[in-house]
C-alpha cells in the first residue's frame, strides 16, 4: 500500500501534458543565414510550416522527460509504503455487530460476508491482532494475539439486535498499542454503515459490506391505555425507494388480535393503530420477506400494571392530578424506611431536605441528594428556559415554551445530562451507581410548569424513563432495577436462556440487551418484564462509506513501518534527466538517414 | 602561391594537360592538336599539289609511284584559350570552407596545368556580372600572375550566370574550354547561362562545388532561413519530414542538372569541399576528362 504524505503536490502531474503541448507548439523561428533557399523553396509546398501546431512525433526525449518529471512529482508527494507482512505490524480489526448487519442483501448475510473478509484479511497478514466488537457499547472481544486466535474468535463473534457505537469503537481500537510497541496501530473496520465520526479517520481502513436499501421495518411500538383496553400504535418505516404493501398482524400473549394490510410509501413511516383488551405481551409483526428480518417484529405490552410512586415531601395538587392522569399507583407509607422504598417503583421527592439516595428510580423537584454528581450552589431567580433536549426521551413531546419559573436551584452537575438549561441548568438526568434520577431544580411551587400540557407528559416520560413501568426499551440498552432485600435475581431471555444477576448497591444492573423480545427479571416474589426492540435507525439499512480525509503526517511516529521512496523516486528522476541529457547531445546533430540518402559527393557525367 | 598550391602538388601537374571536347583554332604554336593543317607533327591527310605550296610536303614516294604531286597535310600544334569562370557570389564564400577557396584552388590548379603547356589562360570572376576579367594569357610567366587574381577574389553580391556569360561572351572572341566553377545555386537558373556558352562555341566544363551543409543540412529545430543573397526568407522545422523532402528536392535539382548537360553535351563533375583536393584534380578530373 502506498501513501502520501503531501498528496497536494500531485497536482503537479498537470505539467505533463503541458510539456506535451509545448513539444507540439512551434517555437519562435530562430534567423539563421543559409547560402541559398533555392532548394528549401522546393520543399515548401510539402511541409506544413505555418501551422502553429505540429504533429507530435515519437520521441524518446520527450517520453524521458515526462517520466522523469512523473517520477520528480510522485517523489514531492512523499510517498511511503506500508510493508504490513515485511513488518509484522499491528491490527485492530473492528467488527461491526449492529442489527444492520443481519440484512441478508450480501449473501449469506452482511455480518457473515464481512466476518469471512475479517478472516481473509488475518490469514494475509502477520502481526498481533486485536478483534474490537463494535456493538452498543464496544468492547474488545480478543486482546492482542496471534493469527490462529483472532480467527478463532472471529468465527465465534455474532451480531446483535441493537445499534454500533462505531465511533467509540474506533477510539477504543486508536488507544491500543502491543507490548513493546509504542506506534499507532492498524484500524481496519468493517461495517456496512456509519456517520460523522468524532474521530480522525485518517489512515483507518473502511471496508463497507451492503448492497440494497429496500427494507421495511417497525422502528416504534406504542401502547396507551384505552377505555376498554389498550391503544396499540405500530410505527412501520419503508426505508427503500419503492412502496411496499405489509400485512401487519398485531397478537397478544400469542393470540392473534389485529390484521392489517398497508401500504407504506418510499422513505416513509406510517402508523398503523389498533385495541386490544386483555393484558399482557403484545407482538406486532411485519409478514414480509425483506433483507431484514429482525426488524419486522416488535414488543410491547397492554395493560400491565401501572407504576408505583412514592411522594415524598411536601404534598402537591398538581402532582396528584398529574399522577392520576398518567394512571400511576400512589403508594402511601406511614414513615420513610427502606423497607417503604421498596413498595415503590418510582420514588418522587419534592422540595425535601437534600439526603443520600439508596439505589433505586427518583425524580427530584426543587432538592438534589449528597451522592448524585450534581450540587446546588444558590439560587437563581425568574431562569428563563432557552433550550432542552427533545430528543431524550424524558422530555420527548414536551415543550417547555413560556413556562415560567420563579425560583431554581443553580445546580452545578459534574456528570449526567442537562436535559434543559437557560441560564443554569434546569433539568437534569443521571443514570449510576444503582440510581436513575430525574432532577427539577424547581419545586411545583415556583413554577407555573403544572399548568401547561408539558407537565403530565413530561412525568409519564419521566415515570417510563425511570422504570417505574413495565420498560420498552431499544436493544443495547441496559436497565436498573431496585434490588430491594433481594441479593440475587434471574433473568431469562426470549430464547429462554437464564442468567443469574446480583445486587449491586441495592440494584440489579441488567447488561445491555442485545436479543430483540420479552426480557424477563425475576427476583424475589415479584417479576418485571421488559420489551426489547430494534433501535429505528437499524432499519435504515442503505450501506455508507464514511467520509474520509488523508492521512495526516502526524500520525506518522520514529517506528512507524512506512518505507518512504522519495529518494529512490529523485534518483530515478535524476537519472532519467541524465539520459535524456546525454541522448539530447547525441541526437542534436544528428538528422535521420539523411547519410544513407546524402548523394555520391563526386558526380560525373559526361556529355555524349 | 604557396597559399594556393604547394610546389610538391604543382609538381604533379606538371606532367598533365588539359583537354577539350572540341578543336580550336589557336593563335600561336601550341602543344595540342588543332583544327589547322599546317606545321605540326601529326599526319593528318593528302592533298593534291597546287601551285604555290611550299616543296617540302611533297610526298616523293607517292610521286614515284603514281607520277602524280601530293602534298602532305600535318595538323597544326596550337594552344588553346582556357576561361576558368568562378562564381564569387556571397553564397560561395559562406561556410568554412568555403567553397570560394575551394574553386579558387581548383582554378589555380587547371590554370597552371593550361600555362604550363603553352595555353591561353584567363579568369573570370563573376556574380550577377564579370567583376574581374584576367585575359587569357600564355606562358608560364602568368602562373603569379594567375595565382594572384585567384588568391584575391572575394565572395560578394548575388549570382546571376546569364547576365554574366552574356556580357563575357560577348567582350572576348577567344573561343575555347570554359570551366565553369559554380555551386550553381543560381536564383534565375543556370541553364540560361550554359546556353549562351554553347551557342558561342565555348566548350563548357561544369564544376559543381557544394558544402556538406548543402547536402544535408545540419542544423534542427524551427528556423527562419535567411538567403545571405537575395535577404529572402523561409520558415522551415527541422525535423524528419522536412529533411526528407529536402533531401527529394536536392536529388530532384541534381538530376535536373545532369539530364541538361547531357543534353547540351557538356561535361559535369559535382563535389563538396569534404572531398580532398588532391583527389578531386589528380583522380576525379582526369577521370572526368578534363585532365589528361
Amino acid at each position: 500500500m502506498i501513501r502520501f504524505a503531501a498528496p497536494g503536490a500531485l497536482w503537479l502531474l498537470a505539467v505533463l501534458p503541458l510539456i506535451i503541448l509545448l513539444y507540439m507548439l512551434r517555437s519562435r523561428r530562430e534567423p539563421m543565414p543559409v547560402s541559398s533557399i533555392l532548394l528549401w523553396q522546393r520543399t515548401r509546398h510539402e511541409l506544413a510550416t505555418q501551422l502553429p501546431i505540429r504533429r507530435l512525433e515519437r520521441s524518446l526525449l520527450l517520453l524521458l522527460q515526462l517520466l522523469a518529471i512523473t517520477a520528480a512529482v510522485l517523489a514531492l508527494a512523499q510517498p511511503a509504503v506500508r510493508l504490513a507482512a515485511a513488518t509484522g505490524e499491528a491490527t485492530v480489526i473492528v467488527v461491526d455487530l449492529s442489527a444492520s448487519m443481519q440484512a441478508t442483501d450480501v449473501p449469506p448475510s452482511r455480518f457473515l460476508a464481512a466476518r469471512r473478509r475479517a478472516i481473509d484479511l488475518v490469514r494475509s497478514m502477520q502481526g498481533p491482532f486485536m478483534i474490537i466488537g463494535a456493538g452498543s457499547r464496544p468492547s474488545i472481544v480478543a486482546s492482542w494475539g496471534d493469527r490462529s486466535e483472532a480467527v478463532s474468535v472471529l468465527n465465534r463473534l455474532q451480531p446483535t439486535d441493537g445499534p454500533a457505537d462505531l465511533d467509540q469503537a474506533i477510539g477504543l481500537a486508536l488507544a491500543q498499542r502491543p507490548a513493546g510497541r509504542n506506534t499507532r496501530p492498524r484500524v481496519i473496520v468493517l461495517n456496512d454503515g456509519a456517520g460523522p465520526l468524532r474521530h480522525h479517520s485518517a489512515g483507518i481502513q473502511f471496508i463497507t459490506v451492503g448492497a440494497r436499501s429496500q427494507n421495511v421495518g417497525i422502528v416504534r411500538l406504542h401502547t396507551e391505555p384505552a377505555p376498554g383496553g389498550t391503544h396499540v400504535v405500530v410505527h412501520i418505516r419503508n426505508a427503500g425507494r419503492q412502496a411496499v404493501a405489509v400485512p401487519l398482524a398485531i397478537s397478544l400473549d400469542g393470540r392473534r388480535m389485529i390484521s392489517r394490510r398497508t401500504i407504506v410509501p418510499p422513505s416513509t413511516t406510517t402508523v398503523v393503530t389498533g385495541s386490544v383488551r386483555g393484558e399482557g405481551a403484545i407482538k406486532a409483526e411485519l409478514v414480509v420477506p425483506d433483507v431484514l428480518a429482525v426488524d419486522n417484529t416488535s414488543y410491547g405490552f397492554a395493560g400491565m400494571a401501572r407504576p408505583r410512586v412514592l411522594i415524598v415531601g411536601a404534598p402537591d395538587r398538581a402532582l396528584d392530578e398529574a399522577l392520576a392522569a398518567v394512571e400511576a399507583r400512589r403508594v402511601t407509607v406511614s414513615r420513610i424506611t427502606p423497607q417503604a422504598l421498596e413498595q415503590a417503583d418510582v420514588i418522587i421527592l419534592n422540595a425535601t431536605p437534600p439526603v443520600p439516595l439508596p439505589s433505586g428510580n427518583y425524580l427530584l423537584m426543587g432538592t438534589t441528594a449528597p451522592n448524585l454528581p450534581v450540587v446546588a450552589e444558590g439560587l437563581v431567580r425568574n431562569p428563563v428556559i432557552s433550550r432542552w433536549s427533545r430528543g431524550h426521551r424524558v422530555l420527548r413531546y414536551v415543550d417547555l415554551d413560556d413556562v415560567q419559573i420563579a425560583e431554581t436551584l443553580r445546580l452545578r452537575p459534574a456528570g449526567g445530562e442537562v436535559l434543559a438549561e437557560g441560564e443554569v441548568p434546569l433539568i437534569w438526568a443521571f443514570n449510576g451507581n444503582g440510581i436513575r434520577a430525574v432532577v427539577l431544580g424547581f419545586s411545583l411551587g415556583q413554577t407555573d410548569l403544572a399548568l401547561h400540557p408539558a407537565f403530565p407528559i413530561l412525568l409519564s416520560n419521566a415515570l417510563e424513563w425511570l422504570g417505574g413501568s413495565a420498560a420498552s426499551i431499544e436493544a443495547g440498552q441496559s436497565v436498573t432495577v431496585p434490588a430491594g432485600r433481594s441479593r440475587e435475581a434471574r433473568l431469562f431471555d426470549p430464547a429462554g436462556g437464564v442468567r443469574t444477576l446480583m445486587a449491586r448497591n441495592g440494584a440489579f444492573v441488567v447488561p445491555s440487551l442485545n436479543t430483540a423480545g420479552i426480557h424477563t427479571l425475576a427476583a424475589g416474589g415479584g417479576r418485571r418484564q421488559f420489551a426489547v426492540n430494534v433501535p429505528a435507525a437499524e432499519t435504515e439499512i442503505a450501506p455508507s462509506v464514511p467520509p474520509t480525509s488523508p492521512p495526516a503526517a502526524s500520525t506518522q511516529t520514529g517506528s512507524d513501518p512506512m518505507i518512504s521512496i522519495w529518494p529512490l523516486l529523485i534518483c530515478a528522476a535524476l537519472t532519467l534527466l541524465l539520459i535524456e541529457w546525454f541522448l539530447w547531445l547525441r541526437t542534436l546533430p544528428r538528422v535521420p538517414s539523411r547519410r544513407a540518402k546524402t548523394p555520391g559527393r563526386v558526380a560525373r557525367v559526361i556529355g555524349a | 602561391m604557396a597559399t594556393l598550391l604547394e610546389p610538391s602538388f604543382l609538381r604533379k601537374l606538371d606532367t598533365m594537360t588539359l583537354r577539350s571536347r572540341r578543336l580550336f583554332r589557336g593563335m600561336l604554336r601550341g602543344e595540342r592538336r588543332s583544327r589547322s593543317l599546317g606545321r605540326g607533327v601529326e599526319f593528318a591527310d593528302y592533298r593534291s599539289y597546287q601551285s604555290g605550296d611550299d616543296y617540302r610536303y611533297i610526298d616523293w614516294n607517292i610521286y614515284s609511284r603514281l607520277d602524280r604531286l601530293f602534298i602532305k597535310l600535318f595538323s597544326e600544334e596550337e594552344d588553346i584559350n582556357v576561361h576558368l569562370f568562378v562564381d564569387t557570389s556571397q553564397s560561395m564564400a559562406w561556410v568554412h570552407p568555403s567553397k570560394l577557396d575551394y574553386a579558387a584552388r581548383v582554378a589555380a590548379a587547371l590554370g597552371y596545368i593550361g600555362l604550363r603547356h603553352s595555353d591561353r589562360v584567363g579568369v573570370v570572376a563573376f556574380a550577377d556580372r564579370p567583376s574581374r576579367v584576367v585575359p587569357p594569357h600564355r606562358g608560364r610567366g602568368q602562373v603569379l600572375r594567375l595565382f594572384e587574381a585567384l588568391g584575391e577574389l572575394e565572395g560578394r553580391g548575388t549570382s546571376d550566370l546569364r547576365t554574366a556569360m552574356w556580357e563575357y561572351v560577348h567582350k572576348t572572341h577567344r573561343r575555347g574550354l570554359l570551366v565553369l566553377i559554380s555551386d550553381l545555386l543560381f536564383p534565375n537558373g543556370f541553364e540560361e547561362g550554359l546556353k549562351l556558352a554553347r551557342y558561342h562555341r565555348f566548350d563548357p566544363f561544369v564544376i559543381h562545388v557544394l558544402s556538406d551543409d548543402e547536402i544535408a543540412p545540419q542544423a534542427a529545430g524551427d528556423l527562419a532561413l535567411i538567403d545571405i543573397e537575395t535577404q529572402a526568407k523561409v520558415d522551415v522545422s527541422m525535423d524528419g519530414p522536412s529533411l526528407e523532402a529536402y533531401g527529394k528536392a536536392r536529388d530532384a535539382y541534381f538530376a535536373e542538372i545532369e539530364r541538361f548537360c547531357v543534353r547540351h553535351q557538356i561535361d559535369y563533375l559535382r563535389t563538396t569541399t569534404s572531398v580532398p583536393f588532391d583527389d578531386l584534380i589528380l583522380r576525379h578530373l582526369r577521370v572526368g576528362g578534363l585532365i589528361q
